[in-house]
């Protein structure tokens, strides 16, 4: 009887058990879905989807598609379009694709789910913004998608998640008042394992920059990394007593992560006040640095300094490419990055050691070379109260537009921009939150040349370039390379083009009659390869082409916010099949 | 005979650690053009002071750039404004795009000269009016009643009888301790830890909405300030009070309600600091309560030393408090 009397309570206790699983699952029924981590770090198996802001977790921005390719791109046509309903801030952002369904981040904290192959509104939220001034620009750069949920920074400096299937709002945290911090969110979060990491703008400000992780099931704060070392942490001898508190050093674009080495890897950007130095003396660390974290606790575990003591407002905040380079039998486990400043750096990233830095454009005289660490020397000095003439300029030899890399071809492909600048530092009041440029610049074309651009192919470690395609004016928007060995973009006049991989030729081309600025993508549903193109010069970086190119100013394309997307025509790819899927 | 003692209701560790280094107290820079004492300029004066400010503060490729030829935003050279309507978008900015609003970092006269400066880029349209005399006015007119700048206004406690409390530290009349506005700003927005007080309160116009603002404490004794910070549990607002949502899957979530609508609440869980807002659906909730504690930590009077304590009284009073100003 005891033994009866037993059984039946550990039936109920079994049946308990599994109501609160029930109830727990029911409880988390938005958590527990799709994408998975799993899916997510192996992104490359699911070339159908675009999970992750850089393509994937490596930032290579490379679709292994192939049903477009170089024979039949002269057939691309647009399929549909989307517009955002918002033309401040334009559309600068990557759209997410998971399973047919498109996630969009439109300017003004707008964020939509699209039917990914006909552009059929399935859900939209507004962020409502308080009545406030922007700093920075009113576009963002994108958001993550993972566990059924979606997440995304605002422009007044919170982090919200809602569920991916009805847009409906599930948890928002503020991480610092925009009007104390002078800082927002502009890019797209970066989700690794359990968190959700976000960055944030305030290099042009008295600010002290960081790195933000929340757990993405509760938004609760877990760890944050100053890219500023506070009194007692190593680092802080490299900054004054007066400026470590305001030396900017933002976080403003998205990093990397490699799941072998568990390493974060983040770009940091300028010190503030960008120009006039007299308050930082020192290195100003991590300013114009690679950080590698562990993403568990937020704990560094190396940085590389590009610059040192910036006095040319050259961010290193741009995307890290993780690349498995094999030569001659020996494999390199690379990170590739290039810093405003016109320099490609290739670091060891289980280390951080420097292995090889080489120019993307063709005129910098703000070093002379670098040492054997890596360092530059010969950097140009920036007096107060005088005027300096440097190249690349303060907008940089290239901007936040993206790099691609194709493995399979093994190159990486890179936007350069020849303009140069005059930089007048002045002295500024401090104070925190409010703006810190520390002078200004005024943009010029190279010495005894007129400013140009282009997009290259180089070998990622020795920077061989193997070909070169002359832009319109500067391409700000990314690139996007594909198993059809193309590479996609799309220029400021309004010109969506691709290129042969191998060859830098031209190969199509589709006035979409708005300017580009933001990151195309290509995914496939029922079988048809697409690629999105986003339009609509948000960026303020767009403003730099009329100063430049006067001749173009008058064809400058209206203000725009719509993604186009392109496809083959459906009779031309019946029977055939989307090679990499 | 009367006491020359006085009770204070501090936490003797508070006292203990009274003497560590202060908060860092930023020192001002008075190196902007302009910024001393207003005296009178000539026009040239008044736009060469304006050309210096808008170099620092304007020329930005991204901004206006070098001449006002305009980069990333407008153009400002050959164009029509008025002192007045310049002074207007300088002063308060312009909400939804990224001009900020001068009247924090530029005082009138700095912005008085930077309107002559951006006048004179227009000489044939706007120059003649980009004299000494272009002074803005006092109170600019708003373009929107949001740009006022005041602060919002918020229902305030209903002060209970502060509480006298026995006496666990004595102070005798040689020996005080004065706040600073300063050092308490810098505790209260300071963003490397995140149980500060900006994280759930505005003061100045900054700072989150999850409790009260406290703007409008500077009228308070400093003593009543005080007891906010360390007891906060008595006095209560009831706009802020704690409450409980419990869902339907059992889960509970505790902190102060944010807003409704027909179909969903939202609530700042308090549970976890910096706040986080969380959205339920009205049919997933099985029970809201309201508490009578504050969702306010209690902890402050021991987290906090007492000259950090009276910093943050100094910074909410706008003027340095001493030790003897809470009797």
């Amino acid at each position: 009887m005891w033994r009866r009397i037993a059984a039946g309570h550990r039936l109920r206790l079994r049946l308990n058990t599994l109501l609160s699983i029930a109830l727990i699952v029911s409880a988390l029924p938005a958590y527990a879905q799709e994408p998975s981590w799993e899916r997510l770090i192996n992104s490359d198996r699911e070339p159908q989807n675009w999970m992750s802001y850089g393509g994937n977790y490596a930032a290579h921005r490379f679709n292994a598609l192939d049903q477009i390719n170089r024979e039949n791109v002269k057939q691309l046509a647009p399929v549909w379009m989307f517009h955002t309903g918002e033309l401040r801030g334009g559309l600068n952002s990557t759209p997410i694709v998971v399973d047919g369904v498109m996630y969009l981040m439109g300017p003004m904290n707008r964020v939509f789910a699209l039917n990914a192959a006909t552009g059929e509104k399935l859900w939209s939220y507004v962020y409502k913004l308080p009545q406030m001034s922007i700093p920075y620009q009113p576009g963002s750069r994108g958001l993550a998608v993972a566990y059924g949920r979606v997440y995304f920074g605002t422009l007044d400096n919170h982090v919200v998640a809602l569920d991916a299937k009805t847009g409906r709002e599930i948890w928002d945290v503020e991480v610092e008042d925009v009007r104390q911090c002078g800082c927002n969110i502009t890019s797209a979060p970066l989700i690794v394992k359990d968190k959700v990491i976000v960055g944030g703008t305030g290099g042009e400000h008295a600010h002290r920059g960081y790195l933000n992780a929340y757990d993405a099931k509760t938004g609760k704060h877990v760890w944050r990394f100053y890219t500023i070392p506070g009194p007692g942490e190593p680092g802080y001898e490299t900054w004054s007593e007066k400026m470590w508190k305001y030396g900017g050093a933002p976080t403003w674009l998205v990093g990397s992560y490699d799941p072998e080495l568990n390493l974060l890897y983040w770009g940091v950007g300028n010190p503030s006040s960008d120009f006039y130095d007299e308050f930082r003396p020192g290195d100003n660390l991590y300013s114009d640095s690679i950080i590698a974290l562990d993403p568990d606790t937020g704990k560094l575990k190396w940085y590389y300094q590009e610059v040192p003591h910036d006095m040319y407002d050259f961010d290193s905040a741009f995307e890290c490419a993780l690349i498995d380079y094999e030569k001659d039998g020996r494999k390199q486990k690379l990170l590739v990055h290039a810093n405003k400043g016109g320099m490609t750096w290739a670091l060891d990233r289980a280390t951080g050691k420097y292995v090889n830095a080489w120019p993307h454009v063709d005129t910098l005289t703000w070093l002379k070379g670098v040492d054997k660490n890596g360092r530059p020397v010969g950097m140009q000095p920036v007096p107060p109260d005088k005027e300096t003439f440097v190249c690349p300029s303060a907008a940089g030899g290239r901007n936040y537009g993206h790099s691609a890399y194709n493995p399979r071809i093994g190159w990486w492909y890179n936007v350069g921009w020849e303009i140069c600048n005059v930089i007048r530092p002045q002295k500024l009041e401090i104070k925190e939150g409010q703006p810190l440029f520390g002078g200004g610049m005024e943009m010029k074309p190279p010495p005894d040349k007129p400013a140009y651009g282009h997009i290259n192919a180089f070998d990622p470690l020795t920077g061989e370039r193997k070909w070169r395609y002359n832009t319109t004016g500067i391409n700000v928007a990314s690139l996007l390379a594909t198993g059809g060995g193309l590479i996609f973009s799309g220029d400021v006049m309004g010109d969506a083009f691709a290129l042969d991989a191998r060859t830098g030729q031209k190969l199509w081309s589709f006035n979409t009659g708005a300017g580009m600025s933001g990151s195309p993508i290509s995914y496939s549903v029922n079988g048809r390869q697409y690629i999105a193109i986003p339009t609509g010069t948000g960026s303020l970086l767009s403003g730099l082409v009329p100063l430049l190119w006067p001749e173009l100013a008058h064809k400058i394309p209206e203000a725009a916010s719509t993604l186009v997307v392109f496809a083959l025509p459906e009779t031309s790819i019946k029977g055939a099949t989307v090679n990499g899927k | 005979m009367e006491s020359r003692s006085r009770s204070v209701k501090i936490d003797a560790r508070a006292i203990a650690v009274m003497f560590l280094p202060f908060a860092l107290c930023l020192s001002s820079f008075d190196l902007l053009p302009g910024s001393r004492a207003a005296q009178p300029q000539s026009a040239e004066s008044q736009i060469e002071a304006g050309k210096r400010i808008y170099l620092g503060s304007c020329s930005m490729t991204y901004c206006h750039a070098a001449g006002g030829i305009g980069g990333g935003g407008p153009k400002l050279r050959d164009r029509e404004f008025t002192p007045e309507y310049l002074t207007l978008l300088i002063t308060q900015g312009v909400p939804g795009t990224p001009m900020p609003a001068f009247k924090e970092s530029l005082n009138k006269q700095q912005i008085a000269q930077l309107v002559a400066y951006i006048l004179s880029l227009s000489p044939k349209k706007g120059a003649a009016k980009a004299k000494s005399d272009t002074q803005p006015q006092s109170q600019p007119q708003t373009l929107d009643p949001h740009l006022s700048g005041a602060a919002p206004k918020t229902e305030t406690a209903t002060p209970s009888a502060p509480e006298r409390v026995k006496s666990d530290v004595a102070v005798n009349d040689s020996f005080d301790i004065r706040g600073d506005v300063e050092a308490g700003r810098a505790l209260f927005f300071d963003s490397a830890e995140t149980r500060n007080c900006r994280v759930c309160h505005t003061a100045q116009n900054r700072g989150g909405s999850v409790g009260p603002d406290l703007t409008e404490l500077a009228g308070k004794p400093p003593r009543e300030i005080l007891q906010g910070i360390v007891a906060p549990h008595m006095a209560i607002e009831e706009r802020y009070a704690t409450i409980t949502i419990t869902t339907r899957a059992g889960e509970k979530f505790t902190g102060v309600k944010r807003d409704e609508n027909e179909t969903t609440i939202r609530l700042y869980d308090t549970s976890t600091l910096p706040p986080v807002s969380r959205a339920f659906l009205k049919s997933d909730v099985a029970k809201t309560e309201r508490l009578n504690t504050s969702a306010m930590p209690a902890d402050y009077a021991s987290k906090y030393s007492l000259k950090q304590l009276l910093d943050l009284v100094s910074f909410l009073k706008s003027s340095n408090v001493s030790l003897k100003d809470l009797f």
